[in-house]
Parts: C-alpha cells; sequence; structure tokens
C-alpha cells in the first residue's frame, strides 16, 4: 500500500507536469497554428533564470515570479521573430524549422553562461515539510506541492480562458482568426498574447520541475517530446485532452516503471502513444473533422 | 538517350553531372579531413533526399528517419561482421531490411494524419534508439560497436568508401529525379495537396504509401550502411532523436518538394555544421542565429528561393519539354454516340444513405442513358452532392444497387471505379498547390497509364506514353481556354480558371462518365456560359454522358436532355426539362406549398 500510494502521487505529479507544458503546446498551436519546438527550451530557460535570480539574492518566491514573467517574454521575443516574419509563406514545416533554431540559439546561450558551473544543478525545493501519513497512505511532499501548483494554475489559466476578455478573444482567434480579423479584433495582438501565455505555462512547469529533478542543458528536448506525446494522445486541439494525456502518459510510466524495471521507463510511454494511435487515428479526444469532398 | 527533355530537367542533369566529376577528383587532391566530410556530405544528402520524398514531395511529416537511418547501420554491421558477408553486399541487404522497416511507417501513415504520424514516428524513432542502446549482441550496446574498415580490392579504404558513396549517391540523385519528374511525382503531389481527390483520379492511396515508404527506407538505409564503413565505430547516440533534428533542417533549408533542394540542404548544413566547431562552445549559439536568419530570408529554402526567381529552373513533374509539341494537331478522336439507341450506362436501383439519423439519401431508383446530360436540382440539402458522393466512391451507401457499365459498385474503392471511366469535378476545388497547371491536367491520365514503371529508366514505352499524355493534356486545356496558364501553379488560379482546369483534367482520363458538381457555383455570368459551352462541347465532340448537379437552373434547362429533382433525399422528378419546370411537385419543393 504504501508503495502504491507513492507511486500514484508521482505518477499524477509527473502527468500534471506534462500536461501543463502539453497545454502551452496546445495553446499556442490552436491559437496560431504552430507547433512550438522552442517550448522545451523555455521550459529549461525558466528553470535556470529561477536558479540564477536566486543565487543573487532574490527571496525565493520573487525569483520564481521573475524567472516566470522574463520565460514569457522571451516566449513574445520568439513570436516576433521565428513566427511574424513567417506567417505569410503559411507552410507549417517552415514554422517548425525556425522554431527549432531558436532552441538552438537559445540551449547554446545556456550551456554558453552555465557551462562553467558543472552540468547539473539542483533549486530548493519550493516547500518542503515531512510526509503526510493518512491511514495506510503516505503522501511526500514535494510531489504534493506539484499536484497542487498544477492544479491552481490550471485552474486559474481554465477562468482567464472563460471569462476574461483577452481569454475570449483568444479563444475566437483560435476558432477563426480571418472572422476575428472582419470583426475588428487585433489578431496579431492576440497572436502575441497567445504566445506569451503558453510560454507562461512552460515556465511554470520549469520552476515546478526544477527542485525534484536537477536543472541540466538538455532537460528540456525528453519533456518536449512527453508534451507533445501527451498533447497528441489527448488529441491535439482540445486543452482538457492535454490534461488527460499528460495523466496516461505520466502513471503509465512511474507504474509499469516499477514494475518492469526503470530502464523500461522511457519507452513505455512510446509504446502506448503507438498503440492508442494506431487504435484512435485522432487521438482520445481529437475534434473529427468529416473529411468533405 | 535521345529524348526531347525539358529545360530545367537538361539543367539540373548537368550540375549532377559537373558535381559528380568534381567529387570524382577530389581524393587526388584532398587531405584526410576533407575526404572524411565529404564522405559525410554523401551520405547526408541520401537522407535529405530520402526525407525530402516522404516529407516533402509526399507531404507525410515523418521524424523516423533517424531510425531508419539506425536500422541500415546497424542491420548492415550484422550482416559485414557476424554473417561475414562482404560490405558491398551487407550495404545492400541493410537497406532491404530498412526497407522491410519502411513498410511498418507506410502501415502507420495509412492509419494516421498530419502530426499524428508525426508523434507515432517520434515514438517509433524513441524505441528504436531504445532498441540500439539496450539490443544486446544485436546492437553492442551504449558502449557503442567498434567495426573493422571494409577492404576494397583497388582502393584504400578511405577512398573505396569515398568512390562507392559516390556512386552510390548519384546513383540515388538520377533515380529520384527519373521517378519523380513523371507520373510518380505528379501522384505525390496529388496525395501532399489533394488526397481526399486521389481515389477519384484514380490512385491507389495505400499502395502509394507503402511505394514512397520503401523507396525512401531503403535509401535511408543505404546511407546507414555507408555510415558504418565510414567511421569504423556505431554509437546508438548517433541515431538518438536530435539527429531527426538535423535531417528535417537540410530538407527545409534546402528546398522542399525537390531532389535538388535536398543536394543543397545537405551540404549547406554539413558545411555549416563542421564549420560552427571553430566557435566550441558558442556553436549552437552561432549555429541558430544563421539558421533563423537563412530562413527568415529563404523562408521557401535555399532552392525554393531561386525557383522562384527563375521557375523555369524548377524541376518538371512530366518527362518531356511541353514547349516542343503543337497542340492542334493532336484532337483527342472519340466515336461519337447517337442518343436514340444508346444503352442504360448507370442504373442505381432503391439506393439510401443515412448521415446518423439523417437520410440524404431515400431509396432512389434512376436510370441514366449514355451520351446524355442528366441535370440533378434540387434544394440544400436536398442529397445532390450526396449522391454524386456516392456515385464517384467517395461515400458508401447503405442499401440498394447501382451498376456502372454493368459492373455493381459496392465495395469498389474509387479509384476502381475511377478506372472504369468515371471522372469528376469537386464543388470545393481540388488542384495540387504543388503542381503547376499541365501537371494537375496530366493527374487525370492516371486511370490510363500502362508504362508508369518505365520511368526509372525512362523506356522507350514510357517516353512515347508521358508524350501522347503530354499532347493530349495540351489539347484539353486548348479545348477548356486554358493553354495560356500551363506554368502557374494550382492554387495561383481564379475560380472558375480552376473549375475548366478540373474539367480538362477529367477530359484527358478519356472518360465514359462525367460527374460535375456545381460547375457554376460562384461564377460570373459570362463565365457560366464558358462552363456551359465547354459542357456541351464535352457531349457532343468526345461523347461523354454527364451528370450536372447544379444550383442555376438557367445552365441545367438549357443543356439537360433529363432533369431529375431531389428534395428530402427522395426523388421527386425524372423527366425533360420542359416539364420538369411545369410540374407542382416541383414547385412545391423549391417555392412551398400555397395554402389554400
Amino acid at each position: 500500500m504504501f508503495t502504491a500510494s507513492i507511486l500514484l502521487i508521482n505518477g499524477v505529479a509527473v502527468g500534471g507536469l506534462y500536461a501543463l507544458l502539453a497545454m502551452g503546446l496546445v495553446l499556442v498551436f490552436k491559437g496560431s497554428g504552430v507547433v512550438n519546438f522552442a517550448h522545451g527550451a523555455l521550459f529549461t530557460i525558466s528553470a535556470y533564470l529561477a536558479f540564477s535570480l536566486l543565487k543573487f539574492g532574490l527571496p525565493y518566491f520573487l525569483s520564481i515570479f521573475f524567472a516566470i514573467i522574463l520565460t514569457t517574454l522571451i516566449g513574445v521575443i520568439i513570436e516576433r521573430i521565428a513566427f511574424r516574419p513567417l506567417i505569410k509563406t503559411a507552410d507549417p514545416l517552415i514554422f517548425k524549422g525556425a522554431t527549432i533554431a531558436c532552441t538552438f540559439v537559445i540551449i547554446g546561450l545556456i550551456r554558453w553562461r552555465f557551462g562553467g558551473l558543472g552540468d547539473y544543478l539542483s533549486l530548493p525545493p519550493l516547500y518542503s515539510f515531512e510526509p503526510i501519513f493518512l491511514g495506510k497512505f503516505t503522501i511526500p511532499s514535494q510531489q504534493l506541492v506539484i499536484i497542487i501548483c498544477v492544479t491552481l494554475i490550471m485552474l486559474i489559466f481554465g477562468a482567464f480562458f472563460n471569462y476574461s476578455g483577452i481569454g475570449r478573444l483568444m479563444q475566437a482567434v483560435a476558432e477563426d482568426s480571418e472572422a476575428s480579423k472582419v470583426v475588428g479584433i487585433n489578431v496579431d495582438r492576440i497572436f502575441l498574447y497567445t504566445w506569451g501565455v503558453g510560454s507562461c505555462l512552460g515556465a511554470f512547469a520549469g520552476v515546478l520541475m526544477a527542485p525534484v529533478t536537477l536543472i541540466y542543458p538538455d532537460m528540456g528536448l525528453i519533456m518536449l517530446v512527453k508534451a507533445v506525446a501527451a498533447a497528441v494522445v489527448g488529441g491535439f486541439d482540445r486543452l482538457g485532452g492535454a490534461i488527460v494525456g499528460g495523466m496516461i502518459l505520466g502513471l503509465s510510466e512511474v507504474f509499469l516503471g516499477f514494475f518492469l524495471g526503470t530502464q523500461y521507463q522511457d519507452v513505455i510511454g512510446f509504446i502506448i502513444i503507438i498503440f492508442i494511435l494506431t487504435f484512435m487515428p485522432r487521438g482520445l479526444f481529437g475534434s473529427k473533422n468529416l473529411t468533405r469532398v | 538517350m535521345n529524348h526531347a527533355l525539358p529545360y530545367s530537367l537538361i539543367f539540373h542533369r548537368s550540375i549532377y553531372i559537373f558535381l559528380a566529376l568534381f567529387a570524382f577528383s577530389i581524393p587526388f587532391w584532398a587531405n584526410k579531413y576533407i575526404l572524411y566530410v565529404s564522405t559525410i556530405v554523401f551520405i547526408n544528402i541520401l537522407l535529405a533526399v530520402s526525407l525530402n520524398l516522404v516529407m516533402g514531395f509526399a507531404g507525410q511529416l515523418s521524424l523516423a528517419h533517424v531510425a531508419i537511418y539506425g536500422f541500415g547501420a546497424y542491420s548492415t554491421a550484422n550482416f559485414y561482421i557476424v554473417l561475414k558477408i562482404p560490405f558491398m553486399i551487407s550495404i545492400f541487404f541493410g537497406a532491404f531490411f530498412s526497407a522491410f522497416v519502411g513498410i511498418f511507417l507506410g502501415f502507420l501513415s495509412i492509419r494516421l494524419k498530419q502530426f499524428y504520424f508525426g508523434i507515432a514516428t517520434l515514438s517509433f524513432t524513441m524505441l528504436s534508439h531504445w532498441f540500439f542502446v539496450h539490443g544486446g549482441q544485436i546492437t553492442n550496446g551504449a558502449s557503442g560497436w567498434p567495426i573493422p574498415k571494409p577492404d576494397f580490392i583497388i582502393a584504400s579504404s578511405h577512398n573505396g568508401i569515398f568512390y562507392l558513396s559516390l556512386v552510390i549517391t548519384f546513383i540515388v540523385l538520377w533515380f529520384g529525379l527519373n521517378i519523380t519528374a513523371g507520373p510518380f511525382g505528379r501522384r505525390l503531389g496529388a496525395l501532399a495537396d489533394i488526397e481526399n481527390a486521389c481515389g477519384n483520379l484514380g490512385i491507389n492511396i495505400k499502395k502509394l504509401k507503402f511505394e514512397i515508404f520503401i523507396i525512401s527506407s531503403f535509401i535511408a538505409g543505404l546511407a546507414g550502411g555507408l555510415l558504418t564503413g565510414v567511421l569504423g565505430f556505431l554509437d546508438p547516440e548517433t541515431f538518438h532523436f536530435v539527429n531527426t533534428i538535423i535531417q528535417f533542417l537540410m530538407v527545409v533549408l534546402g528546398g522542399l518538394n525537390s531532389i535538388f533542394g535536398g543536394l543543397v540542404g545537405a551540404i549547406v548544413l554539413t558545411g555549416l555544421w563542421e564549420w560552427v566547431r571553430a566557435f566550441e562552445g558558442l556553436w549552437e549559439i552561432v549555429l541558430g542565429t544563421i539558421l533563423l536568419l537563412l530562413m527568415i530570408l529563404t523562408p521557401y529554402g535555399l532552392y525554393g528561393f531561386i525557383t522562384r526567381k527563375y521557375p523555369k529552373l524548377r524541376e518538371p513533374r512530366y518527362a518531356l519539354n511541353p514547349s516542343k509539341f503543337k497542340s492542334e494537331n493532336n484532337q483527342i478522336n472519340y466515336q461519337k454516340i447517337k442518343l436514340e439507341n444508346s444503352q442504360n450506362l448507370i442504373l442505381v436501383e432503391n439506393v439510401s444513405k443515412n448521415f446518423g439519423g439523417v437520410k440524404a439519401i431515400d431509396k432512389i431508383s434512376l436510370k441514366i442513358k449514355e451520351g446524355e446530360i442528366h441535370g440533378i436540382i434540387g434544394p440544400n440539402g436536398s442529397g445532390k452532392s450526396t449522391f454524386i458522393n456516392i456515385l464517384s466512391g467517395a461515400i458508401t451507401f447503405d442499401d440498394g444497387n447501382i451498376e456502372i457499365c454493368g459492373k455493381k459498385l459496392r465495395n469498389i474503392p474509387s479509384y476502381e471505379i475511377a478506372k472504369l471511366g468515371v471522372s469528376r469535378t469537386f464543388q470545393n476545388f481540388r488542384l495540387s498547390s504543388k503542381l503547376n497547371v499541365l501537371e494537375n491536367v496530366l493527374l487525370g491520365s492516371t486511370v490510363r497509364q500502362k508504362h508508369g514503371k518505365g520511368a526509372i529508366i525512362r523506356s522507350h514505352e514510357f517516353i512515347k506514353e508521358e508524350k501522347k499524355f503530354i499532347e493530349e493534356a495540351l489539347s484539353a486545356l486548348e479545348f477548356v481556354g486554358m493553354l495560356d496558364f500551363i506554368y502557374s501553379k494550382g492554387n495561383e488560379l481564379s475560380g472558375g480558371q480552376m473549375r475548366l482546369v478540373e474539367m480538362a483534367r477529367g477530359i484527358i482520363s478519356k472518360p465514359k462518365i462525367m460527374l460535375l458538381d456545381e460547375p457554376a457555383a460562384g461564377l460570373s455570368i459570362k463565365h457560366v456560359d464558358t462552363a456551359s459551352k465547354v459542357i456541351l462541347k464535352l457531349k457532343n465532340e468526345l461523347g461523354v454522358t454527364i451528370i450536372l448537379v447544379e444550383h442555376v437552373l438557367r445552365l441545367v434547362m438549357n443543356i439537360s436532355n433529363k432533369v431529375s429533382v431531389l428534395n428530402s433525399g427522395k426523388l421527386i422528378a425524372s423527366t425533360s426539362p420542359e416539364k420538369v419546370k411545369e410540374l407542382a411537385v416541383v414547385k412545391e419543393a423549391y417555392l412551398g406549398r400555397r395554402k389554400i
């Protein structure tokens, strides 16, 4: 029972982080039609920014806050230089190429600035306390913090999309950018917000993840792959799908990894993805675009 | 080969020959490092061409090519070291093994679309990498696998592997140019952009996807095999997902949808890669900045950048230069059919189709005679388009029986129906933006192609057939009055022009039956007249039976021999146009019932 509870909490925490990253990806994809391959780099840089601000002497919460703000700004800059100038060509492959080039630059900058400090850095935990015992269940503290934070962030963003003016404008542009332009919405501005909010979600995932694992320049790549996978399993154009996809991936990785051995942990997710996609070609919740002839 | 080649094909071939001659001289003057980099360039060219075939030509976002590359490398190593087969033969065995893995990708691409396919292939890459690391004796695991350099009888190992790569690369480039400058390239263009029209053009999508993945995987496998010979050491990290990104960048940077683009991308990126090493710790920043700048400055790739300025240099998707032909002398000859003693060509009996709870088609029975223009009218949502989609095989029907030319339609895929002689135009235009107008029209000849495989070696029969098709395409374009636009891209035309090009595409498939789905929708009055002239010409001069679904009543009533009226999925009248105008049920369907 002890292991089961730890595995469950662990799985939900990991799944929540995947879901958070996946939501950022899905958001940018829905809003502007681009799969942002620099999302993993944003995730990484937010962790590094938090680390260096903390070293600089800022209080913990302030350094996290500024790390997130700065990462959001970087996301907005990427929108300006790798998305806006290419909008007219409209070939999705070019956008992917450009965001990949941005990833190179960001990871390169990180390696250049932090390379001398050793390969792995550690960020102290957000808030640590003794594990909680609930009858037979044990809840490790750090994972609990992650779960609570992820839930809060998702609730806040959900409320933001559905009830705030900008959130609704973003939904409108995601639905049909041409029609939005016609009714007088400043679509360019909304694209910018979309990229900003998407990057912000990635940044949150970065600072939450950092205390659990160590920080290293390539940490974003595998997370990006898993976030994309989670998004696709959930059906890529659904924000709710991203959450379910992340949970499936996180829980199955942790549980199957425990029973089969950790060497299988990284591939289990991918076996499940191929399996799900083969039988449900549009993910679990993907909208069925009826092909019109 | 003294067949006339298009200007740009000659241009591309001369560049290839020049490059091959230049490459041939490298071992005579270069040092070991340059020789090594050049060999890597060849391997990267193979990879770029292989990925471009799938991603640029066929529009399938495959992220599994680095895995295929790895399977080629490891299987070559196994054949070479474990089974002790000579290296030259091991490479080809390895490539065949990769092609076998490619069948699996083909299977995935039939099930999955766009990035769902991308993610499935990415997962496959991750799984393969895991297998390369944990493969035990098959892959020698994470520590890598030292491989003795192959011996060549006539040359040293370095030079031998260099020349082997050179020969294989240029054979692949030549082969790639040959198959893409022909019907196969046109079919890929259709697959990439108008997949849901492929069936009606007589293209078997499943077969095409398997073909392209097998060919592409074979090439990637060759690259992997060569790599084992060059490096003398196999490291699973070479086949990590990160290298997919490098391959992807080569293709995007060089230019999608062209063999030459892959070549350019591979050379530029390999060069950059070697050059940025000089920056040591800063190499990622320099590389990323240069790539970003290149992409912003040349968003269509380096090759696309050139061909946009000089469209004549674009690789064509036909094997002969059309400017050598004149269209006048090559009118298509059809037998003229007299209406009086003609047969029933299409027989529809009690056909029904439900969408969920909606009865789109409700027990329709209809006979359409050979050589007539059969108009189908009805209010919106009456089932006209559903009916035409059922006839062309785009959707299946639930009950009843349909016979076309005496053949029952049940369970026949749309590409087989197309081969029966059924051609169609679409309500929403279906022209590939990857092909120009002439190539789009040539797509119509797919159903009649007999010597398509001859394109690989440009056999005499193939050239003859291609010549015939180009002549017919030109005269069909003249027939609809679009001869001046043959070099425009499919998406650069106006709506009416697209419709006319679609008709020309239908004509060169030599159809018995042509299904026109709202040919006048969105056309000006002047263009409606053009359309009606073309339709009459189709019937009178080419003897085609026409089913015309249309809202513009003036057009239908003027040219049809018989008009059927649908309402709420039911056939409420089927008679001559004059009588239809008088029928009370028809007025009721359109105008509503008068209250008495």
